[in-house]
């Protein structure tokens, strides 16, 4: 089997690449392991991920299927007394701000939603698991081997382009050989705890900042904090992220860790919960935090959590994924064209582009966590409007970053001075987080260092 | 204005706003302001808010940190080199 474009993995990213390349006049073949509906992770979309499904005209199917709008973020910090509230902002034409919202997805339905539009839209829809990415002898990926789930019987699909959008599963960074590195991330010592629960005290409403379906996170020390996040009228999706050290240390089940979290972890949380009742399993993720460089090569991108995930308490990670799926319509159908066939890394302006946006991301989140003050300057008054920019997701260059408040928050992190910004540099540009963060593992970053990756860099733990 | 009146402007401002009743002996020059916990995250961007306000400066966000913010000296020392 041929094809121009083979998207491995149908969830949200895959789906936006789907449809976006749809209007590029591309249609693609889709390749997921799993029958939808089924649970996922990642339920909140910032300002900028709202706008993708505006982008794809689906914000009136979003408005009837009733998915809860988020008019904004509220944080609550140690002090009870304290809280912050970031709203929901767009940016017009002219780059004049104006009040927005987005929405919270129960990813189950939502998800359901975006590959059957996919499909409605054009592209082809193939229930199998992908295995082997098919080689060309320039090294090249020409597609994928597919372990069709009908007949159990392996199939080659072949590609002229391969979007790998498995999530975190980085269905093609562990395939070894073909992308660069996976390194871990400046939190990968950090777990993620999750459920959903009904019976919530919701805020009352009246206000954007009290609007019942905002997402609300509770901190209660560093790496240490909850959310809460409403996926429908009764249903809440209520998370625990602590460092992994501190859930072993308890020596408790998940299941208790999680109902004893519930209670203690912060009083608006608990306040929020008065009877604990679960309608999902708890799930677990540990070690969440990564980042693969050399994402993009002949034949092949990888979108979104396929090649990065850093934190999850902004809620960064649907959005990212939805709009890298979004950017990289018009540089395949360029690529389809003639573009770039000629380049070792056709894909490498892209990778460039994506690399930069996230690694904002990055100095968002290091600033949030080493600088709590200075950050929480910044978004009460020194900053607000760049912090929402920022909060919203609009963090690529072509939205006016870096903005004062980055420029700021890179002087605070010691992360001045600009880096090169090349199509030949591009495989190095972003500093994988572990090493651009801890100095001591530096040695991993540097070019032909004897150690690949820094798993094997930390050794046995 | 000079070092010492910035300090007790800024002392004023605390012992009405976090510290009422409190003896205003109990808080010197060099008492920890954050790292004891008299003030919280909250409290001290309240403190920073004043600061910009009755002294007429913007704080940067890499200069709104403890080091600069912990003791009414510190304070002084940063609204005086914002001032200079």
């Amino acid at each position: 089997m041929k094809t121009d474009v083979l998207i491995v993995g149908g969830g949200p990213g895959g789906a936006a690449a789907a449809m976006f390349l749809a209007r590029e006049g591309i249609k693609p073949v889709i390749v997921e392991a799993e029958t939808f509906p089924r649970y996922h992770i990642g339920e909140s979309m910032t300002g900028a991920g709202g706008k993708v499904l505006r982008d794809l005209g689906l914000a009136e199917e979003m408005y009837r299927r009733k998915y809860p709008t988020k008019q904004g973020v509220k944080v609550y910090g140690q002090s009870t007394a304290g809280s912050w509230f970031v709203p929901v902002t767009g940016r017009d034409e002219n780059w004049n701000l104006f009040e927005w919202d987005t929405w919270q997805v129960r990813r189950s339905d939502f998800d359901k939603m975006m590959l059957d539009e996919a499909v409605s839209r054009g592209a082809t829809l193939i229930h199998g698991m992908a295995g082997k990415p098919l080689l060309k002898s320039d090294g090249s990926v020409g597609g994928a081997q597919v372990r069709m789930a009908d007949s159990d019987k392996v199939q080659d699909i072949e590609s002229e382009v391969l979007l790998d959008c498995s999530g975190q599963a980085t269905w093609l960074a562990n395939r070894g050989g073909v992308t660069g590195p996976k390194y871990l991330g400046a939190y990968d010592k950090q777990i993620a705890i999750f459920s959903q629960v009904v019976d919530t005290v919701r805020d009352n409403g009246g206000t954007r900042e009290t609007h019942k379906d905002n997402a609300v996170i509770f901190y209660q020390k560093k790496f240490h904090w909850g959310w809460f996040i409403p996926l429908d009228e009764q249903v809440v999706s209520v998370g625990i992220v602590c460092p992994s050290a501190y859930f072993l240390e308890k020596k408790e089940s998940i299941r208790d860790f999680y109902i004893r979290e519930l209670r203690e972890l912060h009083p608006e949380l608990s306040r929020r919960i008065p009877e604990i009742k679960l309608v999902e399993d708890v799930h677990v993720i540990p070690n969440y935090s990564y980042q693969v460089n050399g994402f993009c090569g002949k034949g092949f991108i990888c979108i979104g959590d396929a090649h990065r995930f850093i934190d999850p308490i902004f809620s960064f990670g649907l959005t990212v994924t939805m709009r890298e799926g979004q950017f990289v319509a018009p540089v395949v159908r360029a690529y389809l064209e003639g573009a770039n066939r000629d380049k070792a890394n056709p894909f490498a302006e892209h990778q460039l582009f994506c690399e930069t946006g996230i690694d904002v991301l990055e100095d968002v989140l290091d600033s949030f966590w080493e600088h709590p003050l200075s950050f929480a300057h910044c978004v009460y008054s020194r900053y607000t409007e760049y912090m929402t920019d920022m909060f919203a997701g609009r963090i690529y260059g072509h939205e006016r970053q870096p903005t004062p408040a980055l420029l700021s928050f890179r002087k605070l992190l010691k992360r001045e001075g600009e880096r090169e910004r090349s199509y030949e540099t591009a495989d190095q540009y972003s500093i994988p987080i572990g090493s651009r963060y801890h100095p001591e593992r530096a040695a991993i970053w540097e070019v032909n260092s004897p150690v690949e990756t820094t798993e094997k860099w930390l050794g046995p733990r | 204005m000079d070092e010492p009146e910035i300090k007790a402007a800024v002392k004023t401002y605390i012992l009405n706003e976090y510290l009422p009743g409190e003896d205003p002996a109990a808080l010197t020059d060099t008492t920890e302001l954050m790292t004891t916990g008299i003030l919280d995250s909250i409290a001290v961007l309240k403190v920073v808010t004043f600061l910009e306000s009755h002294f007429g400066i913007t704080l940067e966000p890499h200069e709104a940190v403890v080091e600069n913010l912990n003791t009414l000296s510190a304070i002084a020392r940063l609204v005086m080199s914002k001032k200079a």
